[in-house]
């Protein structure tokens, strides 16, 4: 069990929403878990506090058997260099190219040069953008900069992978692409959990489905969307 | 924070301070007025000190006479003066000496100037036996009949300490004033370049950077702010010290000025050390508001 969330409620006491409500829920090391649910159903809020980006208001997120609210700045550190997350918008820095921006993820947390140069072009060569490491983000198409967004993401070898609606600025086949790199990644071993509300791509990956409804987890199995 | 990772940060200072281009430039020339003003103070203490030492160990006593002191009054005066108690020796200066000695220094046109008459007094100099006794024997000779007034180093220390400490009270508070301008425009130069990054630094964050390495760039490009205008502060020094003290060898004769080559490299260093640890001063401020230090 590599993710355990017990009775968490998340709620944002300034402007009085409970945007999670008792959550208990048990992810097993290498699932490919998806998180559906409409629009302001919670599945950010849920990233969020796996992520550690906030604290739950109540109750236990453990991850990798520790609990996150308990973390120090510095395990804080430690737990973000073990964890990947994709964003809907890749957020990319503009300034910078392919496989800079690749390089920003081991640069900051001081890899060594020589590591860096060896990886950056393997990583890339895997997501595919091998031959566009010398371009910068605006000369890229949308499925392509999720793609070094995720290159980002995995090249410091997380053993967790979050990707928050990675597809949503994505047309059909271009998120089925997206989708058979993060099957990919996941069969190599990399627990992904994904929010995401395309009914198709969750109905075609049959993996696990997570559902919430107004911050509560009504359904969780494996198989397609529907309840 | 590994010594590598410099590789990137300092280009990164270099170009933030392009991007804010008028901040920085602000920021800079605030902080090389606030270090000139340091430096000019540096500059006079330092000589004030010089010249107390050099004035201070002078053992000689000007003794200036009235006109009235002629003939067989003068001869005793000098007697009177050699039988003072602690006194080595004592030369006469006449008017005559006085006015040529001018003259040579100034040249002819002097003696023109003055409508051909001499308006230098007689004058001894009197040497003390050691530099402890110059205070008493001088006031000693001040009260002798015909002494017109009398002149000697430690005096002029004196007065200079008196100038100096005035200066220095006034300088401080300007100084003072202006440091805190200059971390001011320092801080907020920094907060832009926090906000041009604020992407950067929140990917930095999501990747798992300690929060050090986030904030070291932002620290030397504040470092690097406060050099600058201290390097301005220093080449201005270089170039006006060595004017000032032609200017002021010419116009005050007297007046030893220290080797500007024995000055200035200490003053530097601490010039540059000091405007760097005001740019850092500055950035951490603006680091504790945006980056919740
Ligand atoms: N930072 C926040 N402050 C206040 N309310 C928030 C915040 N983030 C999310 N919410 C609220 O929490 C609920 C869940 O939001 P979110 O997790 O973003 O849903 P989803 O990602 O499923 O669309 C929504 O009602 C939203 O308005
Ligand atoms: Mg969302």
């Amino acid at each position: 069990m590599i993710i355990q969330m017990v009775n968490v409620d998340r709620i944002y006491k300034k402007q009085n929403v409970t945007a999670l409500k008792g959550i208990n829920l048990a992810i097993d090391k290498g699932e490919f878990v998806f998180l559906t649910g409409a629009s302001g159903a919670g599945k950010s809020t849920m990233i969020r506090l796996l992520f550690r980006e906030e604290l739950a208001t109540s109750g236990q997120v453990i991850v990798a058997g520790r609990s996150l609210s308990r973390l120090s700045a510095k395990e804080t550190v430690i737990f973000r260099r073990n964890v990947g997350m994709v964003f809907q918008d890749s957020r990319l820095l503009e300034d910078k190219t392919v496989e800079e921006n690749v390089a920003f993820a081991m640069r900051v947390i001081e890899r060594p040069k020589k590591e860096i140069d060896k990886k950056v072009p393997e990583i890339l060569e895997r997501v595919g953008l091998r031959d566009r490491m010398k371009h910068f983000p605006h000369q890229l198409s949308g499925g392509e900069k999720q793609r070094v967004a995720v290159a980002r993401a995995i090249i410091n070898d997380p053993i967790i992978l979050f990707a928050d609606e990675p597809t949503g600025n994505l047309d059909p086949d271009t998120s089925e692409e997206l989708m058979e790199l993060l099957r990919e990644i996941n069969d190599s071993g990399t627990t992904i959990i994904m929010a995401t509300h395309d009914r198709n791509l969750v109905d075609t990956m049959q993996k696990r489905v997570l559902v919430l409804e107004k911050g509560r987890l009504i359904s969780d199995r494996i198989g397609g969307w529907s309840l | 924070m590994k010594l590598e990772s410099m590789r990137y940060i300092v280009p990164d200072a270099f170009h933030s301070l392009q991007r804010n281009g008028w901040m920085s430039f602000a920021a800079i020339t605030t902080m090389a007025i606030t270090l000139l003003l340091c430096g000019v103070f540096g500059i006079l203490l330092i000589n004030v000190n010089y010249a107390a030492g050099t004035l201070e160990s002078d053992v000689e006593i000007a003794v200036f006479l009235e006109d009235t002191v002629t003939g067989e009054v003068l001869t005793q005066m000098e007697t009177t003066l050699k039988g003072l108690p602690g006194v080595l020796e004592v030369n006469a200066i006449t008017k005559d000496d006085a006015m040529s000695f001018m003259v040579e220094r100034y040249g002819e046109t002097l003696f023109t100037a003055l409508g051909g008459v001499n308006p230098f007094p007689d004058c001894y100099s009197v040497k003390a036996e050691t530099p402890e006794q110059i205070d008493g024997l001088a006031s000693k000779i001040a009260t002798l009949p015909g002494v017109l007034k009398v002149n000697y180093g430690k005096e002029t220390v004196d007065k200079l300490f008196a100038f100096t400490d005035v200066v220095r009270s006034i300088g401080l508070w300007v100084m003072v004033l202006l440091a805190v301008g200059a971390v001011v425009l320092v801080g907020m130069t920094i907060r832009l370049t926090v906000y041009a990054r604020r992407k950067e630094v929140q990917l930095m964050k999501y990747v798992g950077a300690t929060d050090w390495f986030i904030r070291w760039p932002f620290i030397i490009e504040g470092a690097l702010l406060g050099m600058f205008g201290a390097i301005i502060a220093v080449v201005v020094l270089i170039f006006s010290y060595g004017k000032v003290s032609d200017y002021i060898d010419s116009a005050i004769g007297f007046f030893p000025m220290a080797a500007m080559s024995g000055v200035l490299p200490m003053l530097a260093l601490y010039l540059i050390l000091g405007g760097a640890l005001l740019g850092i001063v500055g950035s951490v401020f603006s680091l504790i508001r945006f980056l919740k230090v």
